[in-house]
């Protein structure tokens, strides 16, 4: 216990590698399990979620009837299922709010967070989500109006809900979630005006029977074990054969589909950038403690001489070696999950919407503890049982030189003309490898995150450009309402000198027994307002008969150029054979693209959604316009939606400045203190402080420059990979430009000489008159 | 005669503030002559070694004056102190400080980095007998020719004063009597003052002038007029 009080003492000497050891320890561990638990918390409370409200594995999309739902269950691959109708609406305000109709609740039922359990069979009431109310100041007992064509709806709230399929959901003009301009509401059948909606559905009422039986829903969805979308498609076709459009599973919803994506987004996460801190931590561990323990060389041979044991010595140092990364790791466990996870649980919550983000444990974060503290012991046991295995008359002794033989620089045929510095640093260099590697890999570190966060602007830049000066080159939009015939929208695009444009979900597989996706179709006039881009995001015309698909498919797909593929937009039953024309990109909308004039050869009706244009359409009214967008207004939402990732940049800046402080700082303390008593020698001999200066920063400076030259690529690699394990429902033009490249340079390169200045400045506290002692 | 090279003016060296203050050099006053050697001689913790990195420009008075070959260089900056440890002064350490990472000559040849016009690095190690090992490290090198070493490196600066601090103090007593013999010679040959510190007594035999120093004061000065020959000293 002596001695280890004795160590405490003794390490005010080396205060900052010791710091470095519990700061990087800690960083690491926090890293780690910060990202890990918020992922495992995030899990397990949609695991709870999911479980709660009986979600759905299947959405069956269509026009269907009790009976029909009765013959579905009697399938022994249908576990529980039900029927719905989700409608369309507007509020008052203009805001859209999916209804949900349905009579009875056994699947996909709302999560209610105040107010009454959802009644189906009830007769009035209407149950809206929470996120929404509370972003408009709506409370239970309120009415709320919904507005469905000419149907005006006005119920009490009875409760307000969340949904899992609603876990993640944004107007489509929003490039992020705005709680507060779109939301979903549940409502029991009989609260509805179904013979109203009947009738604007043009669907023809039976005098004789119940009106709210009369009623086909537009949703089947259904639980089930089976884990193959074919199956339940087969079953449907057999079973609902004429009312079946579309299947859908549960990884294709895109409510829950970005949630899946962003947790995969996490995981990936949570191993490669702790990896970089872990690696670090582990470098600057094993070269510090075998520092400080050499440092301590005469003291070993004094306790040696004394008597004590030699396990007794080295005990006392593994003690204090475990106790640094124990330190460090401890604060890490408890740090990471409350400061990190917390905190990505609440940045999640922005974005997305579940009842709860709790952070969860895994053995993991105590394995990954032990092998960091286990690591830095061991290098306290190496190089302590080095010095205890001398004999002690020779530990005692001032150490010999260190033996040292010439390195590979010196081979170099212009060594002899090169400067006393350059020679000095070089042959320090090599014989201080793993000292250099750990900064060399510090500096790596540090250049991939600064050219990553420089590079996030980049590619958020390169995508706006993508959107605004390629794909939509028009000033304005206008969202048709969805009752428009064609020839109004005709006249108002002929008024406008627009182009009209329609989205629609399609089924896309490479041949009939191949794999079905759900795509989208985009059919333009090909005026170009509304574009098609290439592989390099650039602009060109589609020609009458292309078929464009966008690369994101394709390669799900198994699609090239030239290849013939089947799709079929939902509702119909025919399978249409087409080549691909050539191959897009597109940021949002996945499938494929082709002009009016080919979808309409292929038998295809124009059903367009919207109409864009460059002349001002904001001032004109339009009963058939349900809304019009400026660019600017889409521009402003695309900035709004860019928060999250100015954190991810912030994040990353502060890990640089973290690293880079420690490695270089370190290294510089390690490489001083190594070098103290021959710095005091040069300058009791005369040697000026502007070359030692130059001495000691040298080779920092060297790495610097050498670790930047090598993080570069890494910065790309990394970009890369956090921008495409987002999932794919995204194509994401990554780029890194030059001039982000040579900033990032110069941050790194600055950044570390400013610290290397900084630390300079120990020369003037250069001891001279202790190089006239021993060794020492 | 000899002219003036060193004159201490009532110098003192104090540590610390308050009532932790101790004095180092207690009002020293001595004279040096060019050529001359000299011998400060003490018991351990006597002051010599504060004497000794005054003079080298390592350490300076908090009160007194210290003339150099006619210059006060009590009041020097750290550049002008630069140069003159790199131009006046040439330190031979107990423990040599041989950078370890340089051979033999390219310690020696380090004063390129120093002064402007240095002695020939290999004449210097001509000079101490190991142009043979010119190309080793100072691991491959015993500890007096490590020395030797240090030696040639203090002298290819070409400076006035050459100080040792205990240059014998870490080798055997035949190595030790070669390496004394050798500075010794080296600076009568070229006239350089040479002023070691040392706490063995028999040393001082060989000095012109020998300071004993006792408490942090000047004890007494002896002027040495037959000094012994190096090699018939007991060390």
């Amino acid at each position: 216990m002596m001695l280890l009080k004795k160590l405490l003492r003794d390490s005010k000497k080396n205060l900052f590698p010791i710091l470095s050891i519990i700061v990087l320890s800690f960083n690491a561990v926090a890293c780690f399990t910060g990202i890990t638990s918020s992922n495992l918390g995030t899990v397990s409370d949609r695991k709870k979620y999911h479980e709660d409200t009986v979600l759905a594995d299947y959405w069956i999309y269509g026009g269907f009837t009790a009976e029909q739902l009765d013959e579905l269950r009697e399938s022994p691959l249908v576990d529980k299922a039900q029927l719905r109708t989700e409608i369309d609406t507007d509020t008052e305000n203009g805001n859209r709010i999916f209804l949900y109709v349905e009579y009875e609740n056994e699947v996909s039922k709302p999560y209610i967070t105040e107010g009454e359990e959802f009644a189906p069979e009830s007769d009035n009431g209407i149950w809206l989500n929470s996120r929404y109310a509370e972003e408009n100041d709506i409370a239970v007992g309120d009415e709320f109006t919904l507005k469905y064509e000419s149907i005006s709806i006005t119920q009490k709230i009875r409760g307000l809900i969340m949904s899992p399929e609603y876990e993640y959901y944004k107007a489509e003009n929003d490039t992020e979630p705005d709680f507060s301009n779109i939301g979903f509401a549940y409502m029991p059948l009989k609260a509805f005006p179904v013979e109203e909606y009947i009738r604007i559905k043009s669907s023809a009422l039976n005098d004789g029977q119940d009106i709210s039986s009369q009623m086909k829903m537009d949703q089947l969805v259904l639980t089930s074990d089976e884990s193959d979308i074919n199956e339940i498609r087969k079953l449907a076709g057999e079973k609902l054969s004429g009312s079946f459009v579309s299947v859908l599973s549960r990884s294709e919803v895109q409510g829950i589909k970005m949630l899946d994506d962003e947790i995969h987004q996490h995981e990936m996460f949570a191993y490669i950038f702790p990896a970089i801190f872990v690696v670090i931590a582990l470098m600057i561990m094993i070269t510090t403690m075998s520092r400080i323990i050499n440092e301590s060389r005469m003291q070993i041979g004094a306790m040696k001489a004394l008597g004590i044991k030699r396990e007794k010595i080295i005990r006392q140092y593994l003690a204090f070696s475990f106790l640094l990364s124990a330190i460090g790791c401890a604060a890490g466990l408890i740090g990471g999950p409350t400061l990190i996870g917390s905190l990505m649980g609440k940045f999640m919550a922005l974005t997305y919407t579940m009842p709860e983000w709790s952070c969860g444990y895994s053995p993991s974060f105590f394995i990954v503890s032990a092998g960091l503290v286990a690591v830095c012991v061991f290098s306290a046991y190496m190089s302590c049982r080095k010095i205890i295995n001398t004999p002690t008359r020779d530990i005692l002794y001032p150490r010999a030189p260190k033996k040292v033989k010439k390195c590979i620089f010196e081979r170099l045929p212009f060594w002899e003309k090169l400067k006393f510095s350059l020679q000095y640093n070089l042959r320090d260099m090599s014989r201080n490898k793993v000292r250099n590697l750990t900064v060399l890999v510090g500096i790596i570190g540090s250049m991939l995150l600064t050219a990553s966060a420089l590079g996030c602007l980049d590619t958020l830049d390169n995508m706006k450009r993508w959107n605004f000066d390629e794909l939509q080159k028009f000033e304005y939009q206008l969202n048709f309402n969805s009752d428009v015939k064609l020839s109004d929208k005709e006249s108002i695009r002929d008024e406008l000198n627009g182009e009209l444009v329609m989205n629609a979900g399609i089924e896309l597989k490479k041949d009939s027994d191949s794999k079905t996706y759900n795509a989208s179709i985009t059919v333009t006039e090909g005026k170009g307002l509304y574009n098609v881009t290439d592989e390099d995001t650039k602009v060109y015309e589609l020609k009458d008969g292309e078929i464009a698909l966008t690369s994101v498919i394709a390669e799900k797909a198994g699609l090239k150029k030239g290849d013939s593929f089947l799709w079929k937009e939902y509702g119909k039953d025919e399978w249409i054979s087409s080549t691909v024309g050539s191959i897009s990109r597109s940021i949002g909308v996945q499938g494929i693209s082709m002009l009016r004039s080919t979808y309409e050869s292929a038998g295809g009706e124009f059903k367009p959604d919207m109409c864009v244009t460059d002349e001002n359409a904001e001032e004109r009214s339009y009963s058939a316009v349900k809304s019009v967008s400026s660019k600017a207004d889409l521009e402003k939402s695309w900035d709004n939606g860019l928060q999250m990732y100015y954190v991810v940049i912030i994040v990353f800046i502060i890990m640089t400045i973290t690293i880079l402080f420690i490695v270089i700082y370190n290294s510089a303390v390690l490489s001083f203190n190594e070098r103290q008593k021959e710095f005091a020698t040069l300058k009791v001999c005369g040697i000026k402080k502007s070359i030692l200066r130059k001495i000691m920063t040298a080779q920092n400076m060297w790495m610097t420059a050498l670790g930047c030259l090598i993080g570069m690529p890494f910065g790309r690699i990394v970009l890369n990979y956090m921008f495409t394990s987002g999932g794919d429902s995204q194509d994401f033009a990554v780029k890194i430009y030059l001039r982000s490249y040579i900033l990032s340079f110069i941050c790194v390169t600055l950044f570390s000489y400013l610290i290397n200045l900084f630390f300079a400045r120990t020369l003037r506290k250069l001891n001279m008159p202790e190089c006239m002692k021993a060794n020492e | 005669m000899s002219k003036e090279m060193i004159r201490f003016e009532h110098v003192f060296r104090s540590y610390g503030e308050g009532e932790n203050q101790f004095y180092a050099v207690k009002d020293v006053n001595f004279e040096i002559l060019e050529g001359e050697v000299v011998v400060i001689l003490g018991q351990s913790g006597a002051g010599k070694s504060t004497v000794l990195n005054m003079i080298g420009g390592i350490d300076s008075p908090s009160k007194g004056k210290i003339i150099v070959n006619g210059k006060d260089i009590t009041d020097y900056y750290e550049s002008q102190m630069s140069d003159y440890r790199a131009y006046e002064i040439g330190f031979v350490f107990q423990f040599y400080n041989l950078l370890t990472g340089l051979t033999a000559f390219e310690n020696v040849n380090l004063v390129r980095e120093i002064v402007k016009e240095p002695l020939d690095a290999d004449t210097m190690l001509e000079a101490v007998g190991l142009i043979k090992k010119k190309k080793k490290f100072p691991s491959q090198m015993s500890g007096g020719e490590q020395q030797r070493v240090s030696i040639a490196r203090a002298l290819a600066k070409n400076p006035s004063i050459i100080l040792g601090d205990e240059p014998t103090g870490a080798l055997d007593s035949e190595t030790g009597k070669k390496v004394l013999r050798l500075m010794y010679d080296v600076c009568r040959e070229h006239n350089k003052t040479l002023i070691l510190v040392t706490h063995n007594a028999n040393i001082a035999q060989c000095a012109d002038k020998v300071i004993y120093m006792k408490n942090s004061q000047i004890q007494k000065i002896v002027t040495n007029d037959s000094p012994v020959p190096v090699e018939e000293l007991e060390l």
